[in-house]
Protein backbone atom coordinates (compact mmCIF):
# COMPACT_ATOMS: atom_id res chain seq x y z
CA UNK A 1 0.00 0.00 0.00
CA UNK A 2 3.26 2.46 0.24
CA UNK A 3 4.33 4.22 -2.51
CA UNK A 4 8.22 3.70 -1.06
CA UNK A 5 8.97 7.58 -1.23
CA UNK A 6 7.91 8.87 2.04
CA UNK A 7 7.30 6.02 4.26
CA UNK A 8 7.43 8.56 7.59
CA UNK A 9 4.53 10.27 5.95
CA UNK A 10 2.20 7.37 4.75
CA UNK A 11 2.88 5.53 8.40
CA UNK A 12 1.37 8.78 10.13
CA UNK A 13 -1.45 9.16 7.86
CA UNK A 14 -1.96 5.55 8.46
CA UNK A 15 -1.76 6.20 12.25
CA UNK A 16 -3.98 9.69 11.92
CA UNK A 17 -6.73 8.17 9.90
CA UNK A 18 -7.08 4.65 12.21
CA UNK A 19 -7.17 7.16 15.08
CA UNK A 20 -10.67 7.96 16.02
CA UNK A 21 -11.76 3.93 14.65
CA UNK A 22 -14.89 2.96 16.92
CA UNK A 23 -14.20 0.67 19.28
CA UNK A 24 -13.47 -2.97 18.66
CA UNK A 25 -15.86 -4.64 20.83
CA UNK A 26 -19.16 -2.28 21.57
CA UNK A 27 -21.63 -4.56 23.06
CA UNK A 28 -23.81 -1.81 22.86
CA UNK A 29 -23.97 -1.93 19.31
CA UNK A 30 -24.44 -5.21 19.34
CA UNK A 31 -27.77 -5.39 21.56
CA UNK A 32 -28.98 -2.35 19.10
CA UNK A 33 -28.62 -4.86 16.25
CA UNK A 34 -30.42 -7.52 18.51
CA UNK A 35 -33.11 -5.18 19.67
CA UNK A 36 -33.65 -3.74 16.13
CA UNK A 37 -34.51 -7.54 14.83
CA UNK A 38 -36.41 -8.20 17.42
CA UNK A 39 -38.74 -5.07 16.90
CA UNK A 40 -39.01 -6.28 13.21
CA UNK A 41 -40.07 -9.44 14.23
CA UNK A 42 -42.49 -8.15 16.23
CA UNK A 43 -44.04 -5.88 14.25
CA UNK A 44 -44.20 -8.90 11.55
CA UNK A 45 -45.92 -10.89 13.71
CA UNK A 46 -48.11 -8.16 14.54
CA UNK A 47 -49.09 -7.72 10.98
CA UNK A 48 -50.03 -11.04 10.63
CA UNK A 49 -52.08 -11.37 13.75
CA UNK A 50 -54.07 -8.33 12.59
CA UNK A 51 -54.55 -10.00 8.94
CA UNK A 52 -55.90 -12.67 10.43
CA UNK A 53 -58.39 -10.88 12.73
CA UNK A 54 -59.14 -8.31 10.10
CA UNK A 55 -59.93 -11.69 7.64
CA UNK A 56 -61.79 -13.55 10.63
CA UNK A 57 -63.87 -10.33 10.99
CA UNK A 58 -64.85 -9.70 7.82
CA UNK A 59 -65.34 -13.46 7.04
CA UNK A 60 -67.96 -12.87 10.19
CA UNK A 61 -69.30 -9.89 8.72
CA UNK A 62 -70.37 -11.41 5.67
CA UNK A 63 -71.24 -14.89 6.25
CA UNK A 64 -74.57 -14.19 7.68
CA UNK A 65 -75.48 -12.16 4.95
CA UNK A 66 -74.58 -14.45 2.47
CA UNK A 67 -76.85 -17.16 4.34
CA UNK A 68 -79.68 -14.65 4.02
CA UNK A 69 -79.36 -14.24 0.75
CA UNK A 70 -78.97 -17.85 -0.16
CA UNK A 71 -82.17 -18.61 2.21
CA UNK A 72 -83.99 -16.11 -0.11
CA UNK A 73 -82.77 -17.49 -3.68
CA UNK A 74 -83.61 -20.87 -1.92
CA UNK A 75 -87.14 -19.59 -1.02
CA UNK A 76 -87.75 -17.97 -4.72
CA UNK A 77 -87.22 -21.11 -5.70
CA UNK A 78 -89.93 -23.04 -3.38
CA UNK A 79 -92.62 -20.39 -4.01
CA UNK B 1 -10.93 -16.19 10.25
CA UNK B 2 -12.65 -16.38 6.51
CA UNK B 3 -13.09 -19.94 7.18
CA UNK B 4 -14.23 -19.32 10.47
CA UNK B 5 -16.34 -16.72 8.74
CA UNK B 6 -17.90 -18.64 5.91
CA UNK B 7 -19.17 -21.14 8.56
CA UNK B 8 -20.68 -18.51 10.67
CA UNK B 9 -22.92 -17.13 7.50
CA UNK B 10 -23.80 -21.14 7.40
CA UNK B 11 -24.55 -21.26 11.01
CA UNK B 12 -26.79 -18.11 10.67
CA UNK B 13 -28.50 -19.57 7.81
CA UNK B 14 -29.51 -22.16 9.89
CA UNK B 15 -30.69 -19.54 13.03
CA UNK B 16 -27.93 -19.65 14.87
CA UNK B 17 -28.33 -16.91 17.65
CA UNK B 18 -24.58 -17.19 18.53
CA UNK B 19 -22.90 -17.14 15.00
CA UNK B 20 -25.30 -13.75 14.52
CA UNK B 21 -24.22 -12.10 18.07
CA UNK B 22 -20.63 -13.25 16.91
CA UNK B 23 -20.25 -11.76 13.18
CA UNK B 24 -21.60 -8.23 14.82
CA UNK B 25 -19.03 -8.57 17.36
CA UNK B 26 -16.24 -9.32 14.55
CA UNK B 27 -17.32 -6.70 12.12
CA UNK B 28 -18.97 -3.82 13.40
CA UNK B 29 -15.63 -1.89 13.77
CA UNK B 30 -15.29 -2.15 9.75
CA UNK B 31 -18.63 -1.86 8.97
CA UNK B 32 -19.22 1.10 11.47
CA UNK B 33 -15.94 3.14 10.84
CA UNK B 34 -16.89 2.50 6.52
CA UNK B 35 -20.20 4.03 7.19
CA UNK B 36 -19.42 6.63 9.78
CA UNK B 37 -16.40 8.05 7.39
CA UNK B 38 -19.46 8.36 4.14
CA UNK B 39 -21.84 10.37 5.90
CA UNK B 40 -22.53 13.03 7.53
CA UNK B 41 -24.15 12.24 10.74
CA UNK B 42 -22.53 9.57 12.79
CA UNK B 43 -25.99 8.07 14.01
CA UNK B 44 -27.05 7.48 10.88
CA UNK B 45 -24.62 6.12 10.12
CA UNK B 46 -24.51 3.34 12.95
CA UNK B 47 -28.38 3.32 11.99
CA UNK B 48 -27.20 1.60 8.22
CA UNK B 49 -24.56 -0.28 10.11
CA UNK B 50 -27.06 -2.09 12.13
CA UNK B 51 -29.85 -1.78 8.78
CA UNK B 52 -26.30 -4.01 7.61
CA UNK B 53 -26.50 -6.35 9.75
CA UNK B 54 -30.36 -7.10 9.44
CA UNK B 55 -29.28 -8.31 5.19
CA UNK B 56 -27.17 -10.60 6.96
CA UNK B 57 -29.54 -12.21 9.42
CA UNK B 58 -32.56 -11.60 7.27
CA UNK B 59 -30.57 -12.65 3.88
CA UNK B 60 -27.45 -14.85 4.75
CA UNK B 61 -28.01 -16.60 1.21
CA UNK B 62 -27.04 -13.52 -0.79
CA UNK B 63 -23.69 -14.15 0.85
CA UNK B 64 -22.09 -16.30 -2.42
CA UNK B 65 -18.81 -17.08 -0.82
CA UNK B 66 -16.55 -15.52 -4.08
CA UNK B 67 -15.76 -12.62 -1.15
CA UNK B 68 -14.78 -12.58 2.51
CA UNK B 69 -17.86 -11.86 4.40
CA UNK B 70 -16.37 -8.35 5.58
CA UNK B 71 -16.18 -7.72 2.13
CA UNK B 72 -20.00 -8.79 1.72
CA UNK B 73 -20.79 -6.91 4.74
CA UNK B 74 -19.20 -3.47 3.26
CA UNK B 75 -20.33 -4.00 -0.20
CA UNK B 76 -23.88 -3.94 1.65
CA UNK B 77 -23.04 -1.12 3.61
CA UNK B 78 -22.08 0.93 0.41
CA UNK B 79 -25.06 0.55 -1.04
CA UNK B 80 -27.37 1.34 1.56
CA UNK B 81 -24.84 4.72 2.16
CA UNK B 82 -25.25 5.64 -1.12
CA UNK B 83 -29.13 5.23 -1.11
CA UNK B 84 -28.60 7.92 1.94
CA UNK B 85 -26.29 9.94 0.07
CA UNK B 86 -29.16 10.14 -2.60
CA UNK B 87 -31.85 10.86 0.11
CA UNK B 88 -30.21 13.15 1.88
CA UNK B 89 -29.36 15.73 -1.42
CA UNK B 90 -33.06 14.99 -2.16
CA UNK B 91 -33.96 16.49 1.37
CA UNK B 92 -31.50 19.33 0.82
CA UNK B 93 -33.12 20.09 -2.96
CA UNK B 94 -36.63 20.23 -1.43
CA UNK B 95 -35.82 21.71 1.82
CA UNK B 96 -33.26 24.37 -0.02
CA UNK B 97 -31.40 24.40 2.99
CA UNK B 98 -27.52 23.65 2.72
CA UNK B 99 -26.58 21.02 5.94
CA UNK B 100 -22.78 21.43 7.13
CA UNK B 101 -20.53 19.80 4.50
CA UNK B 102 -19.67 15.84 5.37
CA UNK B 103 -16.96 16.10 8.13
CA UNK B 104 -15.58 12.98 10.45
CA UNK B 105 -18.08 12.38 13.63
CA UNK B 106 -15.40 11.57 16.40
CA UNK B 107 -13.75 14.75 17.48
CA UNK B 108 -10.53 13.82 16.57
CA UNK B 109 -7.49 14.45 18.84
CA UNK B 110 -4.86 16.06 17.43
CA UNK B 111 -4.68 19.12 14.67
CA UNK B 112 -2.84 16.68 12.48
CA UNK B 113 -6.32 14.56 12.91
CA UNK B 114 -8.36 17.56 12.15
CA UNK B 115 -6.43 18.01 8.99
CA UNK B 116 -6.41 14.82 8.12
CA UNK B 117 -10.37 14.27 8.50
CA UNK B 118 -10.80 17.34 6.78
CA UNK B 119 -9.05 16.45 3.77
CA UNK B 120 -10.73 12.85 3.78
CA UNK B 121 -14.53 14.15 4.24
CA UNK B 122 -13.67 16.91 1.10
CA UNK B 123 -12.68 13.70 -0.77
CA UNK B 124 -16.04 12.60 -3.38
CA UNK B 125 -18.08 9.82 -2.07
CA UNK B 126 -16.26 7.33 -4.48
CA UNK B 127 -12.81 8.43 -3.78
CA UNK B 128 -13.15 8.34 0.17
CA UNK B 129 -14.93 5.16 -0.11
CA UNK B 130 -11.82 3.61 -1.95
CA UNK B 131 -9.34 5.34 0.41
CA UNK B 132 -11.25 4.22 3.56
CA UNK B 133 -11.14 0.63 2.21
CA UNK B 134 -7.89 0.58 1.17
CA UNK B 135 -5.92 2.43 3.53
CA UNK B 136 -7.76 2.36 6.54
CA UNK B 137 -9.20 -1.20 6.51
CA UNK B 138 -6.34 -3.01 4.63
CA UNK B 139 -8.56 -4.52 1.75
CA UNK B 140 -6.72 -4.89 -1.38
CA UNK B 141 -7.49 -2.75 -4.48
CA UNK B 142 -9.27 -6.00 -6.12
CA UNK B 143 -11.82 -6.43 -2.99
CA UNK B 144 -12.70 -2.62 -2.68
CA UNK B 145 -13.21 -2.64 -6.77
CA UNK B 146 -15.69 -5.77 -5.93
CA UNK B 147 -17.22 -3.89 -2.67
CA UNK B 148 -17.87 -0.49 -4.56
CA UNK B 149 -19.05 -2.28 -7.87
CA UNK B 150 -16.13 0.03 -9.61
CA UNK B 151 -13.82 -1.24 -12.29
CA UNK B 152 -10.26 -1.69 -10.54
CA UNK B 153 -7.87 0.73 -12.26
CA UNK B 154 -10.71 3.48 -11.07
CA UNK B 155 -10.45 2.10 -7.40
CA UNK B 156 -6.34 2.42 -8.06
CA UNK B 157 -6.69 6.15 -9.37
CA UNK B 158 -9.06 6.85 -6.21
CA UNK B 159 -6.69 5.60 -3.87
CA UNK B 160 -3.46 6.78 -5.35
CA UNK B 161 -5.40 10.60 -5.99
CA UNK B 162 -7.43 10.16 -2.31
CA UNK B 163 -4.01 9.49 -0.89
CA UNK B 164 -2.28 11.85 -2.42
CA UNK B 165 -4.67 14.59 -1.19
CA UNK B 166 -4.07 13.82 2.27
CA UNK B 167 -0.52 13.94 2.53
CA UNK B 168 -0.98 17.30 1.02
CA UNK B 169 -3.04 18.37 3.77
CA UNK B 170 -0.72 16.62 5.74
CA UNK B 171 2.17 18.30 4.20
CA UNK B 172 0.70 21.19 4.44
CA UNK B 173 1.07 21.15 8.56
CA UNK B 174 4.70 20.60 8.63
Amino acid sequence: MTDGWMPDKDAKLAQLLRADLPPARDPLFRLDVLARRERQRFRRQLLVALTFGAVSDLRNLVSPLFGRVSQAIARSFVD
Amino acid sequence: MADDDVALIADIRNGSERAFNVLIDRHQQAVRDFLRRLLADASEADDLAQETFMVAWTRPGTYRGDASVRSWLCAIAWRKARGAQRAWFRRRAREGTWAADVAPMVSPPSPESVLVGRALAALPIEQRAAVVLCLIHDFSHTEAAAILGAPLGTVKSHVARGKARLLAALGSQA
